[in-house]
């Protein structure tokens, strides 16, 4: 695991450093202010002026004593503060999300299975397969021009196009979380809490809609294989309703597969959904990312990409021992 | 009897049961009538692409009028409050982009870029995959540890940045972008045929060629290939809407080499800073690209189905 | 007086390549108190019968003509609901194999519970035990098997739990593992399936299907997935529960010899037909079947030295285009035309022995 956090830093490290681009490694550190003098010490002391294997190693050594760098373009705030404070509104978006794929995929997934051949099967096919094969930017443009303008002119109610709270709302919650739902849960303020419900609920379903294919087919997939099973038979002969022999004997088994895609999938979310944040204007990681790469901002996108790595390094490690858990006859 | 036709005869009984195989897959795709009407789209998509250029003359990308750019024909579907209408006499089908060009015609135009650049992907990174795979598979060893680190590698970027950082630094070319995504790419297949290679392996009948005294390379090729072949098909139809939908979003943020190329993610784009105001610039364009991956993932899910030989019949 | 009655039963298959005519016209009478065993090559159609009583047949199965009269109700024609309310209660199924046969991620206390849950009159035995525990050694598993009423004693009131109570739901558990010989019931139904070895999730398969009390047990190749030693153990522990239970067995096996240690009666079956039904020492005595007289040659004999191993020339027949007439035709040494254009009926040959061939 080590290994490939160490290769993915080296890699992220070559490519943001290595190439000839138009912004310098130490333009985040300097303002139009900076005199000449201090801009040659800012070189020295991060080791600019080195070769590329030589700065790596001033990099790795800054970071052991803490310091990532700072993001100019972000008001000359520490990258690991940008990240930081961008993180929560993430986090939230990742929950809510999950939380839609599973309750839409999973049911749709099972509906296909149980019927399997029939019109219900179609229909249930079409809508996942549609999942991922829609765009996501233009399945959220879409869902902005129908949920915030078309419903407005049309009169009905209408659901925010971007942002996490109403202008009018922010900051009369304190922070406990970070997560403007829970936020406002813990303040007792329903009107804030619903007012991020209504924000979060375009981006959040506009990055399930993808998952949510895969989810059911999956679930589909192993449904049908499960009910295959000789014990599904034991089951029904025992003279089980058919209600519990789905629900107690084949979901149990069926939802494995499932599980371990569903942590593979947070993972991959909680690194910053790019293309959702954007259009929504949501401030979570991805956006800022995008901001980062367009700038040649090197230690933003190296502390990044590390805890992106990681995260899906620990997601993976986790859906594995999940598996131990819930396949009993896995035994290490 | 020498050792050649011993295996000439076991390669032509394997082939008879393949060809009975492919039959009953091809009669059980057939009788599903959802992927019936998705391969009938894939053929009529690859028709187009076939045939597009001479269906709109590939000149009109440059036919650049600026006056009536953004503007929709009919004045009886009123997209926005604030969306243009084209002056008298045009018979824009869908509206005009930024250029001033008729969108129906761009999105014709654009098909078949979109699509040749999707099947070049797919082909080379299953070559290579499958290559590279079915030899770390078959060989093992150290070879296999290293080539599973570097898919561990590339496997952790989501898909997206990946490409994003390739194409960040590798320059705004149409050749360069599609390398970018080939990059991204074709780790699956390597990880795929390796676990196909590693499971085809210790099964029996690799174990009786060996002792006829088939060469590996043969053996691979010709034996375990076709038996490990089909999750690969499988992979490379959904892969092709896949690349379609990346390709199109790198251009779609801003990766393009020529704001007037005609690409479906880049006539999308064309369309961001007026979402109100032309919104057919975004929708048409992305309507294009659902339905063509829609059509590739109709017939990929349903070859899986039939595929797979656990859920069979 | 028969306690199932098979009649006439024709069940297809509907496959890519045809239609299987799994079973032609089979007909078996199961008498209460007894074991019959049915026994045949695989493929012969014994799983069909058994699932086609059960009323568990996959999808593309279908039943073209036939009855099934189990204790005056007709099987074939009850709604899907009543089914299920018979295999809760009167027919029992054990199947070969418990590996496939028990799900993997649920414990066997919990699917033994199951079973239990399903049992409809239940409760009356229920309720005195509930309130009179101490009642517990008075009243054994065996009466309850039996379905004796467990005795009252004076001033126990009758109130009725809904469900009956987990504890009581354990007691009994471990009060039928106990009778199908498991040791340390209480640790083993807390372990999955693969922590048990091959004969004792047998014996809980068993266990789960005494303990609906069923009129009728169908066991499928019960024995087939296990070792010689457990075999016997298993055939053993059924004939001592015969006393104790008021079932009857439907033995179903493609091993003569078992049949011919457990079973009262013996019924053949050959390509989706049952040539020959008799009693087991009359069928020993006088097969009459040429198919069951190859069969008992192909027994090789402990005492006599064997130079060479019998079998039955030819091969079973294909069910999708199966031989006209009378099944065995093809390999039959003694065939005749008529053997061969038209199917034979049942003739009862006297002692209660049952041949389907043209020869009698």
């Amino acid at each position: 695991m080590i290994l490939v956090l160490f290769g993915v830093s080296v890699i992220v490290f070559y490519l943001a450093r290595g190439f000839p681009s138009a912004f310098s490694p130490w333009a985040q550190y300097i303002t139009v202010k900076t005199k000449p003098a201090q801009i040659e010490a800012i070189i020295k002391t991060h080791g600019f002026d080195q070769p590329l294997y030589i700065q790596y190693w001033y990099w790795l050594w800054d970071v052991f004593h803490g310091d990532w760098g700072y993001s100019n373009w972000a008001n000359g705030l520490p990258t690991y503060v940008v990240f930081s404070s961008r993180f929560p509104f993430t986090v939230e978006l990742t929950i809510t999300a999950t939380i839609l794929t599973l309750a839409i995929g999973i049911p749709l997934g099972i509906v296909s299975a149980l019927r399997n051949n029939t019109a219900a099967d179609h229909a249930a096919r079409i809508v996942a397969l549609t999942g991922y094969s829609v765009p996501s930017y233009w399945f959220a443009y879409v869902l902005q021009l129908v949920f915030a303008y078309y419903f407005y002119t049309w009169g009905l109610p209408s659901l925010p196009s971007g942002g996490i709270i109403s202008q009018g709302l922010q900051g009369t919650v304190p922070t406990v979380t970070g997560l403007p739902i829970l936020d406002g849960l813990f303040a007792g303020n329903l009107g804030y809490t619903a007012d991020a419900v209504a924000h979060v609920i375009l981006p959040a379903f506009n990055l399930s809609f993808i998952s949510l294919g895969y989810l059911a087919r999956i679930v589909r997939a192993s449904m049908l294989e499960v009910l295959r099973q000789d014990y599904i038979t034991m089951a029904r002969a025992k003279g089980l309703p058919e209600r519990i022999v789905i629900y107690r004997h084949a979901l149990r088994n069926a939802l494995i597969p499932a599980m371990t895609l569903t942590g593979l999938f947070v993972a991959g979310l909680l690194g910053g959904a790019i293309i959702t944040e954007t259009v929504f204007s949501w401030p979570g990681v991805g956006y800022v990312s995008l901001i980062a790469v367009f700038q040649g901002d090197s230690n933003f996108l190296l502390l990044y990409s590390l805890i992106t790595a990681l995260i899906i390094v620990v997601a993976n490690l986790t859906v594995d021992v999940l598996y131990v858990f819930l396949d009993p006859r896995i035994k290490y | 009897m020498g050792k050649k036709t011993d295996q000439a005869y076991l390669t032509r009984g394997e082939t008879q049961a393949r060809i009975a195989e492919l039959k009953y897959a091809l009669h059980l795709m057939r009788q599903n009538r959802l992927v019936l009407s998705g391969s009938i789209l894939v053929i009529f998509f690859i028709i187009l692409s076939a045939t597009a250029t001479t269906i709109v003359s590939p000149d009109q990308a440059f036919d650049l009028n600026f006056s009536q750019s953004y503007c929709w024909p009919s004045s009886i579907i009123s997209w926005t409050a604030l969306a243009a209408t084209c002056p008298q006499g045009s018979n824009f089908l869908l509206g005009t982009d930024g250029f001033g060009r008729d969108l129906l015609k761009m999105i014709i135009l654009a098909i078949p870029l979109d699509i040749s650049i999707a099947l070049t992907v797919v082909t080379v990174a299953t070559a290579f995959g499958v290559t590279v795979g079915s030899v770390a598979g078959w060989v093992g060893g150290k070879f296999d540890e290293i080539i599973l680190r570097i898919t561990d590698i590339f496997f952790a970027f989501p898909s997206l940045v990946l490409a994003l950082v390739f194409a960040a630094l590798f320059g705004r070319t149409i050749q360069n972008l599609t390398i970018a995504v080939l990059l991204v790419w074709w780790p699956i297949y390597v990880r795929l045929m390796r676990g196909q290679v590693l499971v085809e392996r210790e099964k029996t009948y690799v174990e009786a060629l060996k002792s006829l005294g088939v060469k590996p390379a043969r053996l691979v090729l010709l034996h375990i290939m076709p038996n490990a072949i089909y999750p690969i098909l499988v992979q490379m139809t959904l892969d092709i809407g896949g690349v379609i939908l990346t390709f199109s979003a790198l251009m779609f943020l801003g990766f393009s080499p020529d704001p007037a190329l005609p690409e479906l993610g880049n006539l999308a784009a064309d369309g961001i800073g007026h979402v109100f105001t032309a919104p057919w610039l975004i929708v048409f364009p992305g309507v294009t690209i659902l339905v063509i991956a829609l059509a590739f993932n109709l017939v990929g899910d349903g070859l899986r189905d039939v595929l797979d030989p656990r859920l069979r019949r | 007086m028969c306690i199932l009655d098979v009649r006439d039963l024709t069940v297809n298959f509907r496959t890519y390549r045809g239609e299987v005519k799994a079973l032609d016209r089979v007909e078996l009478r199961l008498y209460p108190h007894e074991v019959l065993a049915l026994v045949g090559e695989s493929g012969c159609g014994k799983s069909v019968t058994a699932l086609t009583i059960l009323g568990l047949l996959p999808q593309n199965a279908y039943v073209l003509s036939g009855q099934i009269i189990f204790k005056d109700v007709s099987l074939l024609t009850i709604s899907s609901d009543q089914m299920r309310r018979i295999r809760a209660d009167d027919i029992a199924a054990v199947f070969q194999d418990p590996v496939t046969f028990l799900n993997p991620v649920l414990t066997v206390g919990v699917q033994l519970e199951e079973a239990l849950s399903l049992v409809q009159d239940w409760v009356p035995y229920v309720r005195v035990r509930d309130e009179s525990s101490s009642e517990a050694s008075s009243y054994n598993i065996k009466d309850y098997l039996l379905r004796r009423n467990p005795p009252r004693t004076e001033g126990s009131e009758i109130k009725a739990p809904k469900k009956m109570s987990e504890k009581v739901t354990r007691e009994f558990s471990k009060n039928i593992l106990k009778l199908v010989q498991l040791p340390d019931p209480e640790r083993i139904l807390t372990q999955y399936p693969h922590q048990l070895s091959g004969g004792m999730r047998q014996r809980c398969m068993i266990a789960m299907a005494l303990a609906r009390r069923p009129s009728i047990i169908i066991a499928d190749e019960i024995t087939t997935a296990l070792d010689v030693t457990v075999q016997a153990q298993i055939l053993r522990l059924l004939r001592e529960l015969r006393d104790t239970i008021d079932a009857s067995t439907l033995l179903i096996t493609h091993d003569l010899s078992i049949a011919a240690e457990a079973a009262d009666r013996i019924a053949v079956m050959y390509a989706g037909n049952v040539v020959e039904i008799a009693t087991t020492t009359e069928l020993f005595r006088n097969p009459l079947h040429p198919y069951t007289q190859l069969l008992m040659k192909c027994i090789p004999d402990v005492r006599r030295p064997v130079i060479r191993l019998e079998s039955i020339a030819g091969s079973v027949p294909d069910l999708i285009d199966p031989p006209s007439g009378c099944r065995f035709h093809p390999r039959c040494p003694f065939a005749t035309d008529a053997c061969r254009s038209t199917k034979p009926i049942i003739k009862d040959v006297g002692s209660d022995h049952l041949v389907h061939c043209h020869l009698f």
